[in-house]
C-alpha cells in the first residue's frame, strides 16, 4: 500500500518555512530544526579542527620549527584533538542526522522529549563555548586525553576545559536518553523491533553507549578537577594514589566513545548500501546483532590503550583478546555490506562513492587495529604514528566518510534541493585519495619509529611527512569544494522532489523537506525498511543527474 | 490499557504521544535511563574505592574506627525512613489524596534536611580532627600510607551523595508545592512518581556507601 | 498505572519494615567482625535492599520491558567496570605504587595556598 500522500508535490509549508525568523529557530522544539542547528554548529567545529590539523601538517613539513615552536605545537594538537573528538566526532552524526531522521524513520511526530532535545542543543553550545574559551585562554597543552599526572601538574589553567567537556558530555547524555526512549515508545504501529530501519538500530546502540559511558567520563573529569583544586591524590603516586586508575576510568568511556563515533556511521552505510545497490540488506539480523554486539564488546576492550602503562600481564592479555572480538563484529558488518553490493544494481552517486571509500578505509583501519591489539606488536607501535594512522583511518576514513555520505544522501531530504552530482563524485574521489595520501605514509612513519606528538623529527623522515602534508592539502581542498557546491545548492540547486534516490527508507515517505509534523497523515509502513525486493509503488527515480 | 478511574477524559500533556499511557511509559523509561547514568556516575567512585581497598586492605579495615559510626547509622535510618515516607506520599497522590501526599512530602523534606544536618555535624568533626581530603590531610591519629586516600574517597563519595540529597530535597519541595496547588492527583501524577524515584535512588546509593565506609 | 492502585500503603509499610530490619541486621553483623566475609555480606544485604526499593518503591514490578532492561544493563556495566579494573589490578606481579610511609604533616601543599601546581622534584633512589 502506498502512503496516503503518494503524489509528489508537497502540500503546505515545510518545516523550513512553517515559521519564520531567527527566534522561531532558537526556541523551536522541532527535532528537524534542532538537527539542522546542530549540523551548522558541528560544521563550524569541523572547520576549526580542520584548520588546526592543517597547521600541524604545515609544521611537520620540515624538521625543526617550520611555523611554530614546540609549545605552540603542543597547544595546536590539543585544540585539534579536543575539537575534533569532543566537539565534532562524538556528537556528529547522532545529534545532526540522528535528530533529523530518527522520528521520521519511526513514523513519529517528534522525539520523546522535545524540550530536552532543545536543552541538549544549548548545553552543547554552552559546553563547546566553554571548552574553546578554556583551550585558548589557558593555552592547554595536555592533548585531548588529559592524562594524569601531566594534566594535574601542568601550570596551564585546565578547569574551564574540564567543565566544558563535562557539559558537552551531559548534552550527549540527554540526547541518548531521548533517542532510547523514542525508539522504545514512539515507533509507529507496525514497526516492530525487527522492522526498525538499520540507521535507527545504529543510533540505538550508540545511545546506549552514550548513556552508560558518558557519566563515567564526567566523574573522571570531576576527579581531575578535584586533583587540581585540593590535590586529592587519587591519581598521584606521591600520595599513595594509582595513576593507572585514571587511565582505566578514562578509557572506560573513551574507548566506547570510538564506537559512539563509528556506529552511527555504520548505520548510515547500512542505509545507503541498500539504497544504491537496490537490494535489501544481505542479512538484516546480522547487522542488527553486530550493532548490539559492538556496543557491548566495545566496553570490554579499554585496556588495550594501556599495554605499556604498567598494567598487569594478565590484564593486557585479556584486553588484547577481548579487543579482537570487536573485529569479528565489524567483519560481520563488512561482509554483509559486500553481500548486499554483490549482484546489486549499483548506482554510482556521491553518497555511494563515500560508501565505497568507507568500506575500504574501515577495512584497512580495522585490520591495523587488530595488529595493534596484539600486545607484542603494540610494544613497538605504541605512541608512534602507526597508532595515529590507525585511529585516523577509523575516525576520518570511516566516521567522516560516513558523515559525508549522510550529508549527501540526506541533503535533498533536509533542504529539498539537489547538488551537482558530477561535482560531488569528483570531490568524493579527491577526498578519498587525499585521505589515503595523508595517512598511509603515517603507517610507514610509525613503523620506522616516528613518535606521535613531536614537532621535530630526523631528516630521514621528511619525504613521508611531505607526502602526508600534500595529502592533507588535497583533503582540505576537497572539503572546500564540498562547502562551496553544497552552499551553492542550498540556494540554487534543482528542486529534489520527494524521493530523488528512489529509496525505500521510511524517511522518504514524507515530503522533502518534510512538513512541520513530519507527515500529513498518520503514516503506514506496510513493508519492512530497505525492501527493494519488489518493484516500488513510487518509482519517481530521477536519473537525470 | 484502562485508565485508573476513568471518570474524566484525559488531558493530553504532550501532544506528540498517541495516548496517555505511552506518555507515561516514555516518562518512566526516560527516568530509568537517567537513573542508570547516575548509577554509572557513582560506579566510578566505587571503582576507585575497590581499587584502593585492594591496594591497602588492612587500612580500609581499620578505617571505620576513625568514623562516627553512630551518626552514619543514624543517617541510614533517617534516609530509609524518608524513602518510606516518599513512597507513601506517591501512593497517596495516586489515590487522589493530594493533601496527605503533600504533608508526607513535607515530612520527607524534613528528614532530608535532618540527614544533611547530621552529615554536616559529622563533617565538622572530621574538620576538627584534620581528616581533610587530599593535600590538606593532617589527621595524626591515622597517619599510615593511604589513609589520606581513604578520607579523600570518603569526602568525595559522601560529598557527591550530599549534593544529590540537596537536589532531591529541592525536587521534593517543588513537588510538595505543586501538589498543594492541586496540580497532581489520581489522573496525573507522573512528576511525583519520577521525583520519588530520584529520592529512592539517593537512598539506594547511601545504602551502599554506608556499609563500605562505616561498617566493614 | 498498570495496576498501580493495588499497591497500597500497607505494602509500602511492609517493605519499609523489611528495609529497616535489614539495615539493623547489617549493623549488627558488622559488630561480629566477620573478617573476609564482612564486605560480601554487607554488599549482599545492600543489594537486597536496593532490589526491594527498586521493585516496590520505584515501581519496577509494575513496569516490565524497557525499565527492567535499563536497570539490568546498568548493573552489568557496573560489574564490568569494577570487575575488569580489579581483575587487572589484582594480577599485577610487582606493585605499581611506591612504598610509603608518607608523613601526613609533611605533605606538600599544606603550607601554601592550594595544592602544588608542579610535580615534586625528582629524588635519586638510594
Amino acid at each position: 500500500m502506498a502512503p496516503s500522500h503518494a503524489e509528489g508535490a508537497p502540500r503546505g509549508p515545510s518545516y523550513l518555512n512553517a515559521e519564520q525568523g531567527l527566534w522561531s529557530w532558537l526556541t523551536t522544539h522541532d527535532h528537524k530544526r534542532i538537527g539542522v542547528m546542530f549540523l551548522a554548529v558541528l560544521l563550524l567545529m569541523f572547520l576549526l579542527g580542520g584548520v588546526f590539523a592543517m597547521a600541524l601538517r604545515v609544521e611537520l613539513l620540515t624538521p625543526g620549527d617550520t611555523v611554530m615552536g614546540r609549545l605552540a605545537y603542543n597547544r595546536a594538537f590539543t585544540v585539534h584533538g579536543v575539537v575534533m573528538v569532543w566537539l565534532f566526532l562524538i556528537p556528529s552524526i547522532p545529534t545532526s542526522f540522528g535528530n533529523f531522521l530518527l522520528p521520521l524513520m519511526l513514523g513519529a511526530r517528534d522525539v520523546a522529549f522535545p524540550r530536552l532535545n532543545l536543552a541538549s542543543f544549548y548545553l552543547y553550545v554552552l559546553g563547546a563555548t566553554m571548552t574553546l574559551w578554556g583551550v585558548f585562554q589557558g593555552g592547554v597543552d595536555t592533548g585531548w586525553t588529559f592524562y594524569t599526572p601531566y594534566s594535574t601538574a601542568t601550570g596551564r589553567d585546565l578547569l574551564p576545559v574540564l567543565v566544558g567537556v563535562f557539559v558537552v558530555g551531559f548534552s550527549t547524555i540527554l540526547t541518548g536518553i531521548n533517542f532510547i526512549t523514542t525508539v522504545h515508545t514512539m515507533r509507529a504501529p507496525g514497526i516492530t523491533w525487527m522492522k526498525v530501519p538499520l540507521f535507527v538500530w545504529a543510533l540505538y546502540g550508540t545511545s546506549i553507549i552514550q548513556v552508560l559511558a558518558t557519566p563515567v567520563l564526567g566523574m573522571v573529569l570531576a576527579l581531575v578537577a578535584l586533583e587540581r583544586v585540593v590535590g586529592a591524590g587519587l591519581f598521584d603516586p606521591g600520595r599513595g594514589g594509582d595513576p593507572l586508575l585514571y587511565q582505566h576510568l578514562f578509557w572506560f568511556y573513551s574507548h566506547p566513545a570510538v564506537y559512539i563515533m563509528i556506529l552511527p556511521g555504520m548505520g548510515v552505510i547500512s542505509e545507503t548500501v541498500c539504497a544504491f545497490s537496490r537490494k535489501q540488506p544481505f542479512s538484516y539480523r546480522v547487522i542488527v546483532w553486530s550493532t548490539v554486539g559492538i556496543s557491548f564488546v566495545g566496553f570490554l576492550t579499554w585496556g588495550h590503550h594501556m599495554f605499556v602503562s604498567g598494567q598487569s600481564t594478565f590484564g593486557a592479555g585479556a584486553f588484547s583478546l577481548l579487543s579482537m572480538l570487536v573485529a569479528i563484529f565489524t567483519a560481520m558488518k563488512i561482509f554483509t555490506w559486500l553481500g548486499t553490493l554483490y549482484r546489486g544494481s549499483l548506482w554510482v552517486t556521491t553518497p555511494f562513492t563515500y560508501v565505497l571509500g568507507f568500506i575500504f578505509l574501515l577495512f584497512f583501519g580495522g585490520m591495523s587495529g587488530v595488529a595493534v591489539a596484539v600486545t607484542s606488536a603494540d610494544l613497538h607501535w605504541h605512541d608512534t604514528y602507526f597508532v595515529v594512522a590507525h585511529f585516523h583511518f577509523i575516525m576520518v576514513g570511516a566516521s567522516l566518510m560516513a558523515f559525508l555520505a549522510a550529508l549527501h544522501y540526506w541533503f535533498p531530504k533536509m533542504s529539498g534541493r539537489r547538488y551537482p552530482e558530477g561535482m560531488g563524485i569528483g570531490t568524493a574521489v579527491l577526498i578519498i585519495f587525499g585521505f589515503i595520501a595523508t595517512f598511509l605514509p603515517q603507517f610507514l612513519l610509525g613503523n620506522m619509529g616516528m613518535p606521535r606528538r613531536y614537532a621535530d623529527y630526523p631528516d630521514a623522515f621528511q619525504p613521508l611527512h611531505v607526502a602526508s602534508t600534500a595529502g592533507a592539502s588535497l583533503l582540505g581542498f576537497g572539503f572546500l569544494f564540498v562547502a562551496i557546491y553544497l552552499g551553492w545548492s542550498l540556494r540554487h540547486g534543482r528542486a529534489a522532489g520527494r524521493n530523488p534516490w528512489g529509496s525505500e527508507g521510511y524517511e522518504w515517505r514524507s515530503d522533502s523537506p518534510p512538513p512541520e509534523f513530519n507527515f500529513h497523515a498518520p503514516p503506514v509502513f506496510p513493508r519492512p525498511p530497505h525492501d527493494y525486493g519488489r518493484p516500488s509503488a513510487e518509482g519517481e527515480v530521477d536519473h537525470a543527474a | 490499557m484502562p485508565l485508573e478511574d476513568g471518570t474524566r477524559p484525559v488531558v493530553p500533556r504532550a501532544f506528540h504521544f498517541g495516548d496517555e499511557s505511552s506518555r507515561e511509559d516514555a516518562a518512566h523509561l526516560g527516568m530509568w535511563i537517567f537513573i542508570a547514568t547516575e548509577v554509572l556516575l557513582f560506579a566510578v567512585l566505587f571503582t576507585a574505592y575497590a581499587l584502593y581497598r585492594l591496594t591497602y586492605p588492612d587500612l580500609f579495615q581499620r578505617a571505620p574506627a576513625h568514623m562516627d559510626v553512630f551518626l552514619g547509622t543514624l543517617n541510614t535510618f533517617v534516609l530509609v525512613t524518608s524513602s518510606i515516607v516518599v513512597a507513601l506520599a506517591v501512593d497517596s497522590v495516586r489515590k487522589g489524596r493530594d493533601f496527605a501526599g503533600a504533608a508526607l512530602l513535607a515530612l520527607a523534606v524534613l528528614l532530608g534536611i535532618a540527614f544533611l544536618s547530621i552529615k554536616a555535624a559529622e563533617y565538622a568533626k572530621h574538620v576538627r580532627d584534620g581528616a581533610l581530603p587530599g593535600a590538606w590531610y593532617a589527621y595524626e591519629a591515622f597517619a599510615v600510607p593511604g589513609a589520606n586516600l581513604y578520607f579523600t574517597l570518603y569526602w568525595v563519595m559522601t560529598g557527591v551523595h550530599a549534593v544529590h540529597v540537596l537536589v532531591g530535597v529541592s525536587v521534593l519541595v517543588t513537588l510538595m508545592l505543586r501538589t498543594l496547588t492541586g496540580e497532581f492527583g489520581a489522573r496525573f501524577h507522573t512528576p511525583v512518581a519520577l521525583g520519588g524515584m530520584y529520592w529512592h535512588l539517593v537512598d539506594v546509593i547511601w545504602l551502599f556507601l554506608w556499609p563500605l565506609l562505616y561498617l566493614t | 498505572m498498570r495496576g498501580g492502585a493495588r499497591h497500597g500503603g500497607v505494602q509500602v509499610l511492609v517493605v519499609g519494615g523489611v528495609l529497616l530490619g535489614l539495615a539493623a541486621l547489617s549493623f549488627g553483623l558488622s559488630r561480629l567482625h566477620l573478617g573476609a566475609w564482612a564486605v560480601p555480606v554487607a554488599l549482599g544485604i545492600a543489594l537486597v535492599k536496593a532490589a526491594l526499593i527498586a521493585g516496590f518503591y520505584m515501581h519496577l514490578t509494575e513496569r516490565p520491558g524497557g525499565p527492567r532492561l535499563v536497570v539490568g544493563t546498568a548493573g552489568v556495566f557496573v560489574v564490568i567496570l569494577v570487575g575488569l579494573v580489579l581483575a587487572e589490578a589484582s594480577a599485577r606481579i610487582w606493585p605499581t605504587l611506591p612504598p610509603g610511609p608518607f608523613p601526613v604533616t609533611r605533605l606538600p601543599g599544606k603550607d601554601v595556598e592550594g595544592p602544588p601546581r608542579v610535580a615534586p622534584p625528582w629524588r635519586q633512589p638510594p
